[in-house]
């Protein structure tokens, strides 16, 4: 599966969406549940299914769907 | 966990829907993303079922506990169970308990977590540790120890749930590092000291108990459990893969605490207890003892089955072998850990192994709920989960290096605190064999009655007789006039409680004793006492003792005028068909009956009789 499509599976499950629903413009003001707690819940649950680690300016740097996307891809390329 | 079952599992609309799709679901395989599905399934299936929760389970803490309760709920969803879960806010975990009209009181929880970080609540022995005196350091301690164990009073009188106070982990590096067991009072000590002492203090506390998050944390190993930046970020201080294994601890109390104690281990032979098969390799050539890795590995699970024997499990043999060969191997490999005698029960024959494990349960008076068969053999193992679904079996993996460990890790088995009783099961259970064999000599039952010597001692129930008496409450089923299922809370409460009458009964004949093995309650209501509660186990059927004890009752409230009538109830539940006409028997008169098969009765003093106990000697319960 295509790195793209697997966090955008992810970004669904988390946060009780539809795929089709999850567009890289999508933000947090634009989610109910999209708080601080669940973010994090996002965040455990990429780090495990990739097998990578942010770091604490990365999480706060997570500003959109694409955001995590570039985040994600730079992990996945340098390990 | 693959798409499709995660499909399943977020189209999956009610509770029933939902427990078939967990049927094929690995708890332990289970990473962060999957566990937040599962939960949202729970929550969704369990608000449109309008279930109501099976366990209530609040958490007090003073950081982040997410996502600890989450992670409680689905590892409970796997064992049938529906948790609700509160959070108090962190750091208020007195408040909560103070404060009429709290959170915590509002939710009404069943079981209490307190879970406190050293780091928020003495941040000076987190993080200056060698700037403190030792005396400083000590003082520290008692302190804590002394906040925890006030926390626990004032819990005990302001609510009625079971109260789980977690130990405190050690730093994963020391502050001196290697000097610091060299140092007056370093940390090792301080943390060992600390968690000793609040062991001491909790284990004579019939309700409340040390939960040891540093052996949950142990397991995943310290530095694994703990990612930092969650703690800098969200002040969160166990993180996914912690946070299963404190889950799974809990999950221990949990079952536990709803009576889901499995009472016999059913074992299969070959493969199972020694390595080889005994009809092709011979008594002498299987494998079992030192010398030899497999051997050894073997030797070693029969040492964690004989510790579960140790703590009142029954075991049983089931195999596929021709007896006498079988029992050979008991006889001359001395390596064998457990003897021929540990087991109460064996079927060792050509049989179908279902048929054979649903005679066991019938020969031991249980139910097939009670029963966790292990075999090595796959076809085994499904045929008996088709047939007796209710039986739950492990199936052993490949490598016997695994066994010991899968075996302890076991929920099943779990039981809040060992009485006397289960110490003394096994012992029990063989004194059934020879009570049985004797039954089966002198022919007819009156005769036997009388051969066995019974004698029954009633008594008012005491604080000692506490855990006891709720393990009989929680996991007595046939011999339940109506299978309420009290707290232990709740059985404090009959104690102290001058309106209730809580008694015990203990059995002894010239086998042995087997210990308290019934009970009644009665409710004082004016001028009617209402019976609550008449429970024995199963142990204890069958030679008319319920007589003495429903003599008793009608002595304590009828001949001694306390009411002028008794009131009582049958509730029928799956189980419970041998005291279904009980009140009949013993001269109650029906005055209600239920559509669902309940009924009510009512002996007035007038019409109450001693009835008589043929072959049984009763006298009153002193110094038990």
């Amino acid at each position: 599966m295509d790195l793209n499509e697997k966090v955008t599976e992810i970004v669904a499950d988390i946060f009780e969406l539809d795929e089709t629903e999850v567009a890289d413009e999508l933000t947090p003001d634009m989610v109910d549940i999209w708080d601080s707690l669940s973010q994090l819940r996002l965040v455990t649950a990429i780090e495990q299914d990739f097998d990578i680690k942010l770091s604490m300016d990365e999480i706060e740097s997570i500003d959109s769907v694409g955001r995590l996307k570039r985040l994600v891809a730079e992990h996945v390329k340098l390990s | 966990m693959d798409s499709d079952l995660r499909q399943a599992l977020k189209s999956a609309g009610s509770w029933a829907d939902l427990q078939a799709v967990l049927h094929d679901v690995e708890r332990d395989a289970l990473g962060a993303r999957d566990v937040h599905v599962v939960h949202r399934a729970l929550s969704r299936s369990a608000k449109s079922d309008g279930l109501s929760a099976d366990l209530r389970v609040a958490y007090l803490s003073n950081h982040t506990v997410e996502p600890l309760p989450g992670y409680v709920e689905v590892a409970a969803a796997f064992e049938g169970l529906c948790l609700a879960s509160y959070v108090g806010p962190s750091g208020q975990h007195f408040q909560e308990v103070l404060t009429p009209g709290s959170g915590l009181e509002s939710f009404g929880p069943d079981v209490i977590l307190l879970e406190l970080s050293m780091r928020t609540l003495s941040p000076r022995i987190y993080g200056e540790f060698l700037s403190l005196s030792a005396e400083a350091r000590r003082k520290e301690r008692e302190e804590i120890v002394g906040g925890i164990l006030d926390w626990v009073m004032l819990a005990r009188q302001n609510t009625d749930a079971t109260l789980l106070i977690a130990n405190f982990p050690r730093p994963v590096y020391s502050q001196a590092g290697i000097a610091d067991t060299k140092t007056e009072y370093g940390e090792a000590e301080f943390y060992a000291e600390l968690n000793l002492e609040l062991l001491r203090g909790l284990r004579g506390d019939s309700r409340a108990f040390l939960f040891d998050l540093d052996a949950a944390i142990t397991r995943v190993g310290t530095l694994g459990s703990h990612d930092p930046k969650l703690y800098y970020v969200a002040k969160m201080q166990w993180d996914a893969v912690c946070a299963p294994q404190i889950a799974e601890e809990l999950l221990r109390y949990v079952k536990a605490l709803k009576g889901q104690t499995r009472k016999c281990l059913v074992l299969d032979l070959d493969n199972t207890l020694w390595g080889g098969v005994v009809g092709e390799d011979g008594p002498l050539g299987v494998k079992v003892g030192e010398g030899d890795p497999v051997a050894e590995a073997f030797q070693e699970f029969q040492r964690a089955i004989r510790a579960l024997k140790e703590k009142g499990t029954i075991l049983a043999l089931c195999s596929k072998n021709n007896p006498e060969d079988a029992l050979e191997v008991f006889e001359k490999r001395p390596e064998m850990v457990l003897a021929i005698e540990d087991f109460s029960a064996q079927r060792i024959n050509w049989e179908p192994k279902p048929a054979n494990i649903a005679s066991i349960a019938a020969e031991l008076n249980i139910g097939e709920d009670s029963v966790v068969f292990i075999d090595d053999n796959p076809a085994e193992c499904e045929l008996v989960r088709q047939v007796l679904p209710h039986v739950k079996v492990i199936h052993l993996p490949r490598d016997p290096s695994l066994y010991a460990g899968l075996l302890r890790k076991t929920l099943d088995f779990e039981k809040l605190t060992l009485t006397e009783e289960d110490r003394e099961k096994a012992e029990q259970y063989r004194e059934n064999a020879e009570r049985e064999s004797m039954r089966t000599q002198v022919g007819d039952l009156e005769s036997y009655i009388e051969k066995l010597g019974t004698v029954v001692s009633l008594g008012t129930a005491r604080d000692h007789h506490v855990p006891r008496v709720h393990q009989l409450f929680t996991k007595s089923n046939q011999f339940n006039v109506t299978t309420v299922r009290y707290s232990l809370a709740e059985v404090e409460g009959f104690v102290a409680d001058a309106r209730f009458n809580l008694g015990v009964m203990r059995v002894e004949d010239k086998f042995g004793d087997l210990g308290i093995v019934g009970l009644y309650l009665v409710e004082d209501t004016g001028d009617i006492a209402r019976i609550d509660s008449v429970i024995m186990s199963c142990r204890a059927m069958g030679r008319g003792i319920e007589t003495a004890l429903i003599n008793r009752i009608k002595a304590d409230h009828l001949a001694s005028g306390r009411a002028s009538a008794l009131e009582a109830e049958f509730r029928p539940t799956q189980k419970n068909k041998p005291v279904a006409t009980l009140f009949e028997q013993q001269g109650f008169a029906l005055i209600e009956a239920g559509d669902d098969g309940s009924r009510r009765y009512r002996l007035e003093a007038g019409a109450s009789e001693t009835l008589e106990c043929p072959g049984i000697a009763v006298q009153s319960m002193e110094n038990d």
